[in-house]
């Protein structure tokens, strides 16, 4: 692939991004602009917006390539994503827009009026900040890796910088801005090249993608395994291997591979014929269905306390907007998730070769040049390119700003501008510290944890916290501890490679399923063992959370 | 802020600190003052609002949530492929229109009920139901 291209587009949008944002520098001219962009941003702005920052890398990349490496039951990752949405406008949307909190530590203190509970909040809301971008700067390393063959450390590194430059400069009101050019920039990068992709699969003969798994090979191919791997097969699989497998040096001599694990160091080529079948590298669960639903709950509830979607209602001018902006940001997000799964299916016909090499996510970019072909195949990977790094830095801004918001105001000493902006690179430092040491998990599996986290821990707090007044802080704590902090402990195992195969792998890999009641049921349980710790402003904050403005607002005639 | 009341004498030493409160509808006191009849309006809105989200989850879990026992009956990946690609969206965006039109009607009921109390206008005292 044409590198130029490649390097020119990204540029623009790393240059865009900070233009955008230094603008809103102008505009952004009191503290309530930079956190909240001053609350009166439109619902079609904000809609853009919301979902230019949701969009994140899982999406952009993630899907297709778990697609083409596990077939079509991936797609519930971007069903989940919309569904979790569509969770949050039923149960949270409006009352938490008219809690009139900023963070979900500030939410936890107005409605339990409990200091601990703040901080227990505080510590949730970095944690799953700094879960979900590593991923993301993870996937920023891959993108140019695979376009430039740039080393892995500088995607993370470029991504972080411009996300310090662009969300310390400019806060809530130029991010706003910035990422609803970023949904359409994504919507488009996507778009144009599938219309040129599907009329190249139509050139082909249009040939029907292979739905059962895995994905066979159409022609003979070589791939080259750029970075040491281990293959867990469960046919054998015949190659022609030049380079070292399993210890042992090969020069290009037949080779069958038995079921079990084998390890190809880097470098080497593996020669495929047609219509081998390929196997994926990631290890398949044994409880399909038991993953699927852990997957549903985790994303369905998730959303909902992800720490970036919920600073996003707060720029709506009240409850109302918010809703209809959710009811927007729902077919914008629907929208673009119609794409990733073409991708998806095309892969599995053109570049099956990707799930052995362990690149899966790099399937949407490599698609462009391997159907196209020629200038415009560089053209085209060139705009893909572009959208996925918007995709890397709108999550990721939105996030650090989420997570610097709550180090300015739960840790950092005093409040304050110039706090925040020291508190955007220590935001964003961990996870990079984490991207460049942890080893790569598949993008949107590494999302998927952060949602079950959320899950067990921010669902319970907002719905019970919105909807009944039995609420005690001793018994959100211990749904937080409890719900949220063994979901953090199984994905943490799971990641570290502590848990045993089996049954016990897959409770712990998808701990949505188990860990959501545990929350639901601890918050109920020790609320209701401590009824004399209800807080006394309980009554007056179900009021605000519920009352429309136009009711609440002094002296305003009900509409 | 402009319905001040006229004809009180004050001397005026700077800011006033205050911002007295305005006449308001007598249901809208009731609800600020958090009285028990106050409390039973915001009740009786949250329990509809309540209704409805419930409501707009149960669909949600009905249809999208039995969907993975539906296909692994069918076990038919061309199946899965169309309606997780591309069917389930338009009933997502169509649960999300539903719930806001009735979240906003009762919204709507609400403010009618709270304006339409037969006391409107007469000074706020009298009937209280604590």
């Amino acid at each position: 692939m044409s590198q130029t291209y490649a390097v020119v587009a990204v540029t623009a949008v790393v240059l865009a991004t900070v233009l955008v944002g230094g603008f809103g520098l102008r505009i952004s001219r009191t503290t309530s602009d930079f956190y909240v962009a001053s609350r009166t941003v439109g619902p079609g702005l904000n809609a853009a917006a919301i979902s230019g920052e949701y969009l994140s890398a899982a999406s952009f990349l993630g899907i297709a390539g778990l697609v083409l490496v596990q077939g079509p039951d991936m797609l519930w990752y971007p069903v989940g994503y919309t569904a979790g949405y569509l969770v949050l406008l039923l149960f949270v949307a409006a009352p938490l827009r008219r809690s009139g909190a900023y963070t979900l530590p500030d939410f936890a203190e107005a409605r339990l009026e409990s200091p601990g509970v703040r901080r227990l909040v505080s510590v949730f809301v970095v944690g799953a900040g700094w879960l979900y971008l590593v991923p993301q700067l993870q996937g920023a390393g891959l993108t140019l890796k695979i376009l430039t063959g740039a080393p892995d450390w500088l995607g993370p590194v470029l991504v972080a910088a411009v996300v310090v430059v662009a969300v310390a400069a400019g806060g809530m009101r130029s991010i706003t801005f910035v990422q609803a050019f970023q949904y359409w920039l994504k919507l488009t990068a996507l778009l144009v090249p599938v219309l040129f992709l599907v009329l190249a699969w139509r050139g082909d003969g249009a040939p029907r993608p292979v739905y059962d798994e895995p994905a066979a090979l159409r022609h003979q191919q070589t791939v080259r395994v750029a970075d040491t791997l281990t293959l867990r097969l469960t046919d054998p699989l015949s190659v022609r291997a030049t380079g070292t497998v399993d210890g042992r040096p090969r020069h290009g001599e037949a080779l069958t591979l038995v079921p079990g694990e084998h390890r190809v160091e880097a470098g080497t080529r593996l020669a495929l014929d047609a219509a081998t079948r390929v196997p994926g590298t990631a290890a398949r669960t044994e409880h399909p269905l038991y993953a699927t639903y852990g997957l549903i709950v985790a994303t369905f509830l998730g959303t909902m306390g992800l720490p970036h979607v919920v600073v996003r209602f707060y720029t709506s001018p009240g409850g109302r907007e918010a809703r209809r902006a959710t009811v927007v940001v729902l077919a914008l997000i629907g929208a673009f998730y119609l794409l990733p799964p073409v991708y998806g299916a095309l892969g599995r016909l053109y570049a099956p070769e990707l799930a052995l090499t362990g690149d899966a996510d790099a399937a949407v970019l490599l698609l462009p040049e391997r159907l196209v072909g020629g200038a415009g195949g560089d053209l085209l990977g060139a705009l893909v390119a572009g959208g996925a790094f918007a995709a890397f830095l709108s999550t990721a801004s939105g996030l650090t700003m989420a997570v610097a918001g709550v180090l300015t105001q739960d840790v950092l000493p005093s409040r304050g501008i110039r706090h925040f902006r020291l508190a955007t690179p220590i935001a964003i430092s961990v996870p990079l510290l984490g991207a460049l040491l942890v080893s790569q998990v598949p993008v949107a599996d590494a999302v998927g944890m952060a949602f079950a986290v959320s899950a067990s821990s921010f669902c319970p707090l907002l719905v019970l916290g919105i909807w009944w007044r039995g609420l005690t802080p001793p018994g959100a704590a211990a749904g937080l501890l409890l719900g949220g902090g063994s979901a953090l402990l199984a994905v943490a195992a799971t990641v570290l490679g502590l848990a045993p195969p089996g049954l016990a792998h897959a409770l712990l890999a998808w701990p949505a399923v188990w860990s959501v009641p545990v929350g639901f049921l601890a918050m109920i349980g020790v609320s209701l063992a401590t009824p004399g710790r209800v807080p006394a402003g309980t009554n007056a904050a179900m009021t605000r959370f519920h009352l429309p403005e136009a009711l609440a607002r002094a002296g305003g005639a009900p509409r | 802020m402009s319905a001040e009341q006229a004809a009180r004498r004050e001397r005026v030493t700077g800011e006033p600190r205050r911002v007295r409160p305005l006449p308001r509808h007598r249901a809208q006191s009731e609800i600020d003052e958090q009285t028990a009849l106050g409390g039973a309006y915001v009740r009786s809105l949250m329990r509809g609002q309540f209704r409805a989200a419930v409501t707009g989850f149960v669909v949600l879990a009905l249809t999208v949530g039995t969907l993975p026992l539906a296909f692994r009956a069918l076990d038919d990946d061309a199946v899965t492929w169309c309606v997780l690609g591309f069917a389930v969206y338009g009933p997502l965006a169509l649960i999300a229109w539903w719930y806001v039109r009735t979240a906003e009607r009762n919204e709507r009921d609400f403010a009618r009920l709270v304006a339409d109390r037969p006391t409107d206008g007469r000074p706020t005292q009298g009937r209280r139901a604590e």
